[in-house]
């Protein structure tokens, strides 16, 4: 065969490999997972778990040592020395809050883990996306399980005797915690792709529907109210005395009366506002798709806006006194701004 | 642009057939693939004409007179081939500018099926931006139902059978089987006369392509998300039929006591 033969077929070849890898697109990507409690920030990003300082952002750990074909972007649950996280490798992993070493790992999900697990009490609940809630011991065995029709992408709540859980298969299904066998179930007319939020026997949760529901947990999920919002609710409502805030998919950040349903306030982000809300001293804080912070007064009056170079998909959060903004796409992993919106430490991950 | 002229529209057709047939990701994959590979026949007709006309071109007394006359003076060759091409009133680009075209068409479909699986929260939200919501529901479709059969289209494709520690990749079989067995039917005649006690070249890198190809697609299908395998069987498939729709089949091809035979004009 000449060479032109063999170069011809290089290229083919060449053009096939590049042509899988470029219409592909990367196999496995979402925004950084976080948990932050009053003095650490653990975050999910790619191919690691990172505990940081959250008073200067110093490095505690990083899981694990060497990157290899895991991805973490489900973010982890932390609590009494332990840390949950699950990765793209279908691998949901239990580490030493302290030093980030892998206490157990289990493997029995047929796919990725995307949403937060919860800790109550000894029992660790682990939403998949095959559909199934599996709830585990601190050591990482297996309790019980729980099917449902869809993907599981958010976290689910618990009051410590009823698990609430939301599925992509439109519907909120409640649990008992210690058997998993179902009690309930409810079909909220879309998928659930943020955790809700449990108060005083309430559930608010949103929908991929763009609907805001606030359901009775004490009659079997029975609906209180709905309301429509513009564009599609990915995050966990905060509430502050009786008031909601939610961004939505729309480009649009809401105040909404808890116990009517009822819009107090709606103001225009300037484009989509997906990851959860932080309330933050005075003001509640949104992150939104074109990287803006914004702060809103619990009125509804404007604050401060800072801007950051990225994507702020994760949402916003609160540590001690600085406000933990993840970013995905950005010059840094981490942003974190003081109450006023200056500035603070920011974090990277070293390559 | 891409996204707006060729993922967004296809995303959309996509989905569109998916909730006429009842939601069921694989058979809408299927369809779609039958859609624009007929939308784009009139290309491939194109293309293989025009690669016969310069195949036929090749063997024409003129043609090969003209190189026997000047084969040591390449300029003048060309230039008194090009004469002729005129002359033949034959498209020297007839038969590759349809495959250019095709191209990206088969690029912004494949990009489609898979942007449609959206498997994680980001590819979600890039999804639900490009639907139209003036003719699809996001809310009602979304997520898909990606389960057919044993397979999740989401996931490498494997057959679990009580017993056996190992998945057994179906889907990577017939994906490898169904290339194959395009290839070879679809075997094209020698584009070069063959010289005496020197085997076709041409014929020979063919021959490697029928090798090589039903190996990368097949590791293809055993890595990605099998709605990604569907379509490549789907794809080989419909290829067949087009090809023998076309006049451009041979069976004999299969026959493993025969040497492969150019595929006959009809």
């Amino acid at each position: 065969m000449n060479s032109k033969k063999i170069l011809s077929l290089i290229s083919l070849l060449t053009a096939a490999v590049l042509l899988a890898g470029c219409a592909a697109g990367p196999l496995v990507s979402s925004w950084p997972g976080v948990y932050v409690d009053e003095n650490t920030v653990y975050i999910a990003n790619a191919g690691q778990v990172a505990a940081l300082r959250s008073a200067d952002g110093g490095l505690i750990w990083s899981y694990p040592a060497e990157k290899g074909n895991r991805y973490f972007y489900a973010p982890p649950a932390v609590g009494d020395g332990l840390v949950v996280a699950g990765d793209f490798a279908k691998t949901l992993t239990g580490l030493d809050s302290a030093n980030g070493n892998e206490k157990w790992s289990f493997k029995e999900s047929k796919d990725n883990w995307i949403a937060a697990p919860l800790l109550v009490g000894d029992v660790v609940l682990a939403p998949s996306a095959d559909h199934i809630l599996y709830a585990l011991d601190r050591n990482g065995n297996k309790l019980w399980t729980l099917e449902t029709g869809k993907a599981l992408w958010s976290q689910p709540v618990s009051d410590g005797e009823t698990v609430y859980l939301g599925s992509m298969d439109h519907k909120m299904y409640a649990a008992d915690l210690k058997t998993g066998r179902e009690l309930w179930s409810v079909d909220l007319g879309g998928a659930v792709l943020g955790s809700p939020l449990l108060v005083d026997g309430r559930l608010y949760v949103g929908t991929l529907a763009g609907e805001l529901l606030a359901l009775d947990t004490q009659n079997k999920g029975a609906e209180l109210w709905k309301i429509q919002l513009d564009g599609a609710l990915w995050a966990t409502p905060v509430i502050h005395e009786d008031a909601l805030f939610i961004g939505s998919q729309g480009g649009k950040v809401y105040r909404i009366n808890a116990q009517s349903g009822a819009v107090e306030w709606e103001k225009d982000a300037g484009s989509p506002v997906v990851g959860i809300a932080a309330v933050v001293a005075d003001k509640v804080v949104f992150g939104t798709e074109a990287g803006q912070v914004l702060t809103y007064n619990f009125d509804g009056t404007a604050g401060w806006t800072h801007t950051i170079n990225g994507k702020l998909y994760s949402g916003i959060f609160a540590s001690g006194d600085r406000i933990i903004v993840p970013v995905m796409g950005g010059d840094q992993l981490i942003q974190t701004l003081m109450a006023d919106g200056s500035a603070s430490w920011s974090y990277t991950p070293a390559k | 642009m891409w996204d707006t002229l060729i993922i967004a529209p296809f995303i959309n057709a996509l989905l569109f057939i998916y909730q006429l047939v009842g939601q069921n990701f694989a058979v809408a994959i299927i369809l779609f693939t039958i859609l624009i590979r007929l939308l784009t026949h009139p290309l491939m007709v194109k293309q293989i004409k025009g690669a016969q006309a310069m195949q036929e071109l090749q063997k024409d007394p003129r043609y090969l007179e003209l190189q026997k006359k000047y084969a040591n003076d390449k300029q003048k060759l060309q230039a008194e081939q090009a004469k002729l091409i005129q002359e033949l009133k034959i498209n020297p680009f007839s038969s590759c500018l349809p495959t250019l075209i095709q191209f990206p068409i088969i690029i912004g479909l494949y990009q489609a099926i898979t942007q449609t699986m959206a498997s994680a929260p980001l590819q979600m939200l890039n999804l639900t931006k490009h639907i139209y919501p003036a003719v699809l529901s996001a809310a009602d479709l979304l997520p898909l139902n990606s389960r057919w059969l044993w397979m999740d289209l989401g996931q490498p494709e494997r057959l679990t059978i009580p017993g056996l520690s190992f998945g057994i990749p179906v889907l990577a079989l017939i994906v490898m089987a169904t290339t194959f067995l395009q290839g070879k039917l679809s075997m094209p005649a020698s584009t070069t006369p063959a010289e005496k006690g020197k085997p076709d070249q041409g014929q020979m890198m063919t021959s490697m392509m029928n090798i090589y190809m039903p190996i990368f697609m097949g590791w293809l299908a055993l890595t990605l998300a099998s709605g990604l395998a569907i379509y490549f069987v789907a794809s080989n498939l419909i290829g067949i039929v087009q090809y023998a729709a076309l006049g451009r089949i041979n069976w004999k091809n299969l026959l493993p006591s025969r040497k492969s035979q150019p595929v006959s004009r009809k």
